[in-house]
This record gives structure tokens, C-alpha cells and sequence, in this order.
């Protein structure tokens, strides 16, 4: 018998994508819960169905947040503001100008790509968390310019879209909208982690500096990393308002739905391709128990904020960790990861 | 190849260097020497875009280059493997290897040039699919080295690249360093270890809070009394 050691050639590509864990393992886990969303409004409507939509949306944001917050390491806390500024951009032109849904929907989604360039160039120069503090004052002042620009966007009296037509499609056809933007955010990701976008951003991540060193252009990585986790909450800011017929700056401004966005990724692991999807499940399943399955009235939010405190401290890294293995769940692992983070 | 005149450089209102002057030509070895707070890694991150000047100029190939980004600087030439490695602790080693090589198009060459950065650390062609953070310091130093030759500069800047070492690793370093400069590579060596920094080097500068105080012949400079007695210790 030949017994000759066989050593793999070395592949030389330069860019073979920034993927880590299991991939099979989570893409198999991935395709299967894409098969169930398909086939979902079949057998569910009503209720059901508008909190897989909910679902949805948040698990696009957050595939968005993870961009700016996962890959690129910036903490945003105001990407809520897309959201707003996507619904806005729909709804202002879908009634002010009569635009139909689509080319309304890249309006809001255009002003939204447009904001995080113009604002994003100034406070991207800031660090940690004065770059944190900046986002969150960002989103709180635009959410108080459409709430008080009454002759624009109708102030406090909101704004009313057309109804989606026909009626009893509704829900299914802003569901699968949804989840089309979903499979579009994961494709985005995976293909820019394939690119040299990809690892200008995980560059600046690990050391800006350095990063600066190899010749990236830090600014543009910053900037580009913002501008798509707009992209993505402008469309489901886009579709959330046409989904509603109904805009509020108070509701679309929300700065819910960035704790939302950030938790969903934090949960399913950030800088990872499927863990934002995969987190938004963990998130919704998480509240829904807890307000709708739990006899424990109000206490349901203090519930939820010690179920986060938790995951924060055992699992930093999110619930990818465990799944792609190289976490184990065992007590000791989870003291040992107490005191590596210094919690 | 590399020219600075009159060079002043600051952090805020505080001043670093003063009155730079230095000169490399090409396929020269200089030594850049100096105690702590010195100045040498300032005057490093100047020429290499990464910190503005307060006056005076840098010409590469005669090209006025202070005040370029730091993008520029190194599309024009002038890499860096920085004091403490910097790597991207995440990245495995061949991404951050490949890193290094980041504005290159030249796809066919990058290959080319990473097979020779193999070949100068063998040791890295082993742990190719390892994160950076989990290598020894010596490992990580090579991995930087590797990362600087990517860029396949004309001029390549080192930065303490002894600093925390064992003696025995920094000299398999220079023995690959030495090698990269027979293939027509300049390089500018900043060095806390004065003697080692003069063996390396061909010409050296002392720099001494902020000024150029002695330069010369590296060979010549290791007699000269006052390096004997201020960096040398003997």
C-alpha cells in the first residue's frame, strides 16, 4: 500500500470570503427555516402571519446593523433612523406625489442612503462611544423634525397611504415582500464578504489603523458599511409603511426598533452572515413566550430584560458560537467566558 | 529615492520633531536609532501619511508626498510593518498575509510574491488557516513582515520590529528581511536595540528628542564614541 502523505496544495485566491464556523451545517439550518417561511402564510393568517412579517423586517435590519455594528465594529445606535426616513420617503411620495408603491419605496430608500452619506461622513470620525452617543442624538433629532415639520409630513396627524389592493392579499403579499428582502440582505452580505468591501470592513474592525496602513481607504469602508445597513432598514422602512397604510414619526422613530435590531444581531451573532436572521427568530420567539404565553402580566419586560443581561454575559458572541461549536454550554465554559469579558 | 528637508511634525500644539533632514537611496539599508519618546515613530507615521507635518517636505523619486493620504503614499511605494504587528487578530493568517497586498491588481504577481513570502517564513505556509491572534509574538512578527512585503513596496518601512522578542527570532527575521533586500528592496529600520539596528543597516541617523544629532556609515558609527556610550553601553 502507498502510504504517502498527502499534503493539501496550498489555494492561493486572495479574497475566499470572510466566513467562519460551520457553514454547511448552518446553511442546511438556514435552508430549512426558508422552506417553512415559504410555505408559512399556506396554513397561517391573521395574527400569525403579521408577526412573521414583524419578524422579517427586524431580522433586515438587522442584517443591516450588522454591517455598520457587526463587521465594521461601530456601534450605531440610531439606524432606526433609515427606518423612519424610509417610511417617510414612501409615504410622502406615494401621497404627495402619487407615485405607485415601488418607485415610491427607492425614494425612501435613496433619502435614507442619502442621509447616512451626509451624516455619516462627519460622525464616522468619531470613536466608540462618542460615535455611539452621536447616532442616538442623530435619531432622536430626525424623529423630531418629521414629528414637528407639520406642513411636510404632517406632524402628529401622521400620514394615511392607499390601501394595497386587493385587501385579502395583503398579508401574504407584504409577507413574501419581506422575506424577499431578507433573502436579498443575506445574499448582499455573503457577497460583499466574498469582496475586498468585506475585508476593508472586518480591517477597520480589528485595527483601524492598520487598516489605514494596508492602503484602505477607511473612510469609504466606514461610510459604505453605514450607507448599506441603510439600504436595508429604508426597504423594510418602505414596506412597513405601505404594510400599515399608516406613518407616524413617533412609531416609525422608535428607538425600539434599533435595541431591536442590535439585539437580534447580538443574539445570533454579529459579524456572522446568518446570525442576524437566525437572532431575530431568537429575539421574536423570546418575546412572544413572554407576553403572550406567560401568565405574568407586566413583569414580562423586566422577564426579558434579565433573559438579555444573561445572554450579554454568557454569550457575547451570540448563539452562533454554540452552534458553529466553539462554545459549549457547560458551566464552566460560561464562568470561563465571565471572566475573559470581565463582566 | 526618498528625500525629507527642514521637517516638522506635531501633535497639537506639542512638537516632535524638529528640523527633520534625511536622505535614502535606493537599495540602502538605513538604520533609524533612538531612545524612547525619541521621535522615530512619528517620523515614520509622517512619511507614511498617516500623521500631517507642520512644515517642511517629503519627496519620493523627487514626488512632493507629505500631505498625501495614506492610501496614496503607499499606492506610490512606502509599505510599513508597524511597532507592536498590528494584525487583524480575527483574520486568519493568509487573510491578513493578503491584506497586505490590498490595492495590488496585479493578481498574477500577488501570487508570485505571496509563494516568496512563503518561502522567507515557512512556519507561516503551516498555519495559514490559523487566526493571528493565536500566534506567538515571534510568529505574529513574521506574519507582519509578510504582510508589509505583500504591498511589494519600493521602500519599506520597519518599526521595532525586535521589541519583546527572544534574541534567536529576531535574527531568523533579519536573516529574511536581508534576503528581501537583495531583491532590490530599500528599507528604513527603526530599532531600540541601536546594535542591532547598525549591524543591519548600511547608513544609520540618531535621532535624539526630536533631532537628527548624529548620522553616517553604520560600520563607522558603532566606534563612534558617543553611540558607544550613550546607546552601546560599553
Amino acid at each position: 500500500m502507498n502510504v504517502e502523505e498527502k499534503k493539501a496544495p496550498i489555494r492561493i485566491t486572495r479574497f475566499d470570503g470572510l466566513f467562519r464556523g460551520r457553514q454547511r451545517l448552518l446553511s442546511g439550518l438556514s435552508g430549512v427555516l426558508f422552506a417553512f417561511l415559504f410555505i408559512f402564510p399556506l396554513f397561517a393568517s391573521g395574527f400569525w402571519l403579521n408577526t412573521l412579517t414583524s419578524l422579517l423586517l427586524l431580522a433586515a435590519m438587522a442584517e443591516g446593523w450588522n454591517f455598520i455594528g457587526g463587521y465594521t465594529g461601530y456601534a450605531a445606535f440610531g439606524n432606526v433612523a433609515f427606518f423612519g426616513i424610509g417610511a417617510y420617503g414612501t409615504a410622502l411620495s406615494m401621497t404627495k406625489l402619487h407615485w405607485p408603491f415601488f418607485p415610491g419605496m427607492i425614494v425612501g430608500v435613496a433619502a435614507a442612503v442619502a442621509f447616512a452619506i451626509v451624516f455619516g461622513l462627519p460622525i464616522l470620525r468619531l470613536k466608540g462611544h462618542y460615535f455611539a452617543i452621536a447616532t442616538v442624538a442623530l435619531a432622536t433629532a430626525t424623529g423630531e423634525v418629521a414629528n414637528s415639520w407639520t406642513s411636510f409630513t404632517g406632524g402628529s396627524a401622521g400620514i394615511t397611504l392607499p390601501f394595497f389592493h386587493p385587501m385579502q392579499l395583503s398579508g401574504q403579499y407584504f409577507y413574501y415582500l419581506s422575506l424577499l428582502l431578507v433573502v436579498f440582505g443575506l445574499f448582499l452580505t455573503w457577497y460583499i464578504m466574498k469582496r475586498k468591501l468585506g475585508y476593508s470592513w472586518v480591517a477597520v474592525r480589528e485595527d483601524e489603523e492598520a487598516a489605514n496602513m494596508m492602503g484602505i481607504n477607511t473612510t469609504w469602508a466606514k461610510v459604505t458599511a453605514f450607507a448599506l445597513s441603510a439600504v436595508m432598514a429604508g426597504f423594510a422602512g418602505g414596506i412597513y409603511a405601505y404594510w400599515r397604510t399608516f406613518v407616524l414619526a413617533e412609531e416609525v422613530f422608535k428607538i425600539d426598533y434599533t435595541l431591536q435590531m442590535i439585539l437580534a444581531t447580538v443574539f445570533g451573532g454579529p459579524g456572522t452572515i446568518f446570525g442576524p436572521f437566525i437572532g431575530a427568530f431568537i429575539y421574536y420567539i423570546l418575546v412572544t413566550i413572554l407576553v403572550f404565553f406567560l401568565p405574568i402580566g407586566q413583569l414580562h419586560a423586566t422577564l426579558l430584560g434579565t433573559i438579555i443581561i444573561l445572554v450579554m454575559v454568557f454569550t457575547p458572541k451570540g448563539i452562533m458560537d454554540f452552534i458553529s461549536g466553539k462554545r459549549k454550554l457547560t458551566w464552566r465554559a460560561l464562568l470561563e467566558n465571565v471572566r475573559i469579558y470581565r463582566v | 529615492m526618498l528625500k525629507i528637508e527642514n521637517l516638522n511634525v506635531g501633535y497639537g500644539e506639542v512638537q516632535v520633531l524638529w528640523d527633520i533632514n534625511l536622505e535614502i537611496n535606493k537599495s540602502e539599508v538605513i538604520a533609524l536609532v533612538g531612545s524612547n519618546g525619541a521621535g522615530k515613530s512619528t517620523l515614520l507615521y509622517t512619511i507614511s501619511g498617516l500623521l500631517q507635518p507642520m512644515s517642511g517636505s517629503i519627496k519620493l523619486d523627487g514626488r512632493e508626498i507629505s500631505g498625501l493620504p495614506a492610501d496614496e503614499i503607499l499606492h506610490l511605494g512606502i509599505g510599513q510593518v508597524p511597532q507592536g504587528r498590528r494584525l487583524f487578530a480575527g483574520m486568519t493568517v493568509k487573510e491578513n498575509i493578503m491584506m497586505g497586498a490590498y490595492l495590488r491588481k496585479d493578481t498574477e504577481r500577488v501570487k508570485e510574491d505571496f509563494e516568496f513570502v512563503l518561502s522567507l517564513f515557512p512556519q507561516m505556509g503551516e498555519r495559514l488557516n490559523q487566526v493571528a491572534g493565536s500566534l506567538s509574538g515571534g510568529e505574529q512578527q513574521m506574519c507582519a513582515v509578510a504582510r508589509g512585503l505583500m504591498a511589494n513596496p519600493k521602500l519599506l518601512l520597519i518599526d521595532e520590529l525586535s521589541l519583546g522578542l527572544a534574541p534567536i527570532i529576531v535574527e531568523n527575521i533579519y536573516e529574511a528581511v536581508s534576503q528581501v533586500i537583495q531583491r532590490d528592496m530599500t528599507v528604513l529600520i527603526v530599532e531600540q536595540d541601536v546594535l542591532l539596528a547598525l549591524e543591519q543597516a548600511d547608513r544609520a541617523y540618531v535621532l535624539d528628542v526630536g533631532h537628527i544629532t548624529i548620522s553616517g556609515d553604520a560600520k563607522e558609527l558603532m566606534d563612534n564614541p558617543t553611540i558607544k556610550e550613550a546607546y552601546l553601553g560599553v
